[in-house]
């Protein structure tokens, strides 16, 4: 009989893949999506254009093309599929707990002074803890979430302090990886336009036709560098600020100040280089009989 | 702190959060009232500047940190197939302190330090077999 493990009796949306070791959120279809986008773009370019990159450009442009891809799909497999800093959940206190006088002794928020700025720290219902500073509960995949950024639906995960370095960097990535892409393709066009023996459009017209797929690899990657080169900026932003996308959204710290402040340059610095830290869920923890048995109690 | 967490038996003593340094992950070091007479104050402040010292390498941005950064960004993240992660091997290391304290120390006077790391880093539990 196989053993129960704490994802076979999680309690909230996330969905495991691998027996427990990988976790992400419950709705995939964009990710499938955006992940088809770069899959296409990246197959159709390297298949058409890899060759003439390699002999007619230089060689070197096309490692660092390869380089560029593969550091985009690992940052966005990486980022998807890992424990953004999920806060465990806690059983629901009981009556007998709370001494039939239940707002007495678990208020609905209770104050702390962080860092020298006065602060909430609100009850979270469904998790049953006090949710700590920049922590937020995700409605999609229904968990408290640590240092909470923002679900983003083309990943399929939240964004929080465990992954926040790898979304830097698939969308700082992604960003120059299209730019570059779509300047490695312009290049060819100009290359066949000037190698082809006609003159002016008909010229073009052999280049078009020796590449079909670069100039529409070329548009679509400017249009993916505008739309996620948007995105970095904002983000950019928000690191010198020093603030998450939560609190620009809420304007946490426009009244009372921000404890978290590291410094304009520092703090990207540290967002994008920090060291992998611990998670907080135990995904494939064997559940003792007891801990089997109240999964199924709704109660508890 | 005037609040208790939920789900915790009465028995146990919890030490909070010490919130004084905003990014850094510290608890209150103040030896409780409620384990007067079952531990040395020594004993307790050996532990908890122990386990305060461990939270605080695990936050704390080094050369090492910025090291691993551009290690795993240059082998595409593969190194956390093999490797833990700094920040994460402290709290490994924080596992195994409080489970050879608890050996060594409290389990004579039946308490038990829980791992702070299962609940999220939001309170330090003590707990009375």
């Amino acid at each position: 009989m196989t053993a129960t493990r704490v994802y076979n009796t999680w309690p909230s949306n996330n969905i495991f893949l691998c027996r427990g070791r990988l976790i992400t959120g419950p709705d995939k279809r964009y990710f499938f999506l955006s992940l088809s986008f770069m899959l296409v773009t990246i197959s159709f370019h390297l298949g058409f254009s890899a060759d003439y990159i390699a002999h007619d450009i230089h060689p070197s442009a096309l490692a660092m093309e390869i380089w560029l891809i593969l550091l985009v799909l690992s940052s966005f497999l990486t980022c998807a599929f890992m424990d953004a800093g999920i806060i465990p959940r806690r059983s629901k206190p009981s009556e007998l707990d709370q001494n039939k006088n239940p707002l007495a002794k678990h208020p609905k928020s209770v104050k702390i002074t962080c860092g020298g700025v006065d602060m909430t720290m609100k009850y979270c219902n469904t998790c049953n803890i006090y949710r700590p500073p920049r922590c937020s509960h995700c409605s999609v995949c229904d968990n408290c979430v640590d240092k909470f950024d923002h679900h983003c639906p083309w990943i399929g995960n939240c964004v929080a302090r465990r992954n926040y370095r790898f979304f830097l960097t698939f969308i700082f990535s992604t960003t120059t990886t299209c730019l570059y892409l779509a300047a490695m393709c312009i290049t060819e066009i100009t290359f066949r336009t000037k190698d082809s023996r006609k003159e002016g459009a008909s010229a073009f017209g052999d280049a078009l036709g020796d590449n079909p797929v670069a100039l529409l690899v070329a548009l679509f990657a400017l249009f993916a560098a505008s739309a996620v080169g948007g995105l970095s900026l904002f983000h950019v932003y928000l690191n010198c600020n020093n603030v998450s996308t939560n609190e620009q959204l809420k304007g946490s710290y426009k009244k009372i100040g921000n404890p978290f402040w590291e410094g304009y340059c520092m703090y990207m610095v540290n967002s994008l280089c920090q060291s992998k830290r611990a998670s907080f869920i135990h995904p494939r923890r064997v559940l003792s009989r007891m801990e089997v048995i109240d999964s199924f109690d709704p109660d508890v | 702190m005037s609040f208790t967490w939920p789900g915790i038996p009465p028995s146990s003593t919890v030490l909070h959060r010490d919130w004084a340094r905003a990014g850094i992950t510290q608890f209150e070091a103040e030896f409780p009232a409620s384990l007067e007479g079952k531990v040395s104050p020594e004993e307790f402040r050996e532990t908890i500047d122990e386990v305060n010292h461990l939270l605080r390498c695990a936050d704390n941005y080094g050369v090492c940190g910025y090291l691993e950064g551009l290690v795993a960004c240059a082998s595409f993240f593969s190194i956390y197939i093999c490797y833990e992660g700094r920040s994460a091997g402290f709290a490994r290391q924080l596992k195994e302190f409080l489970k050879e304290q608890n050996r060594s120390i409290y389990a004579k006077a039946g308490l038990e330090w829980k791992n702070p790391f299962d609940n999220g880093l939001l309170y330090l539990e003590i707990s009375e077999n």
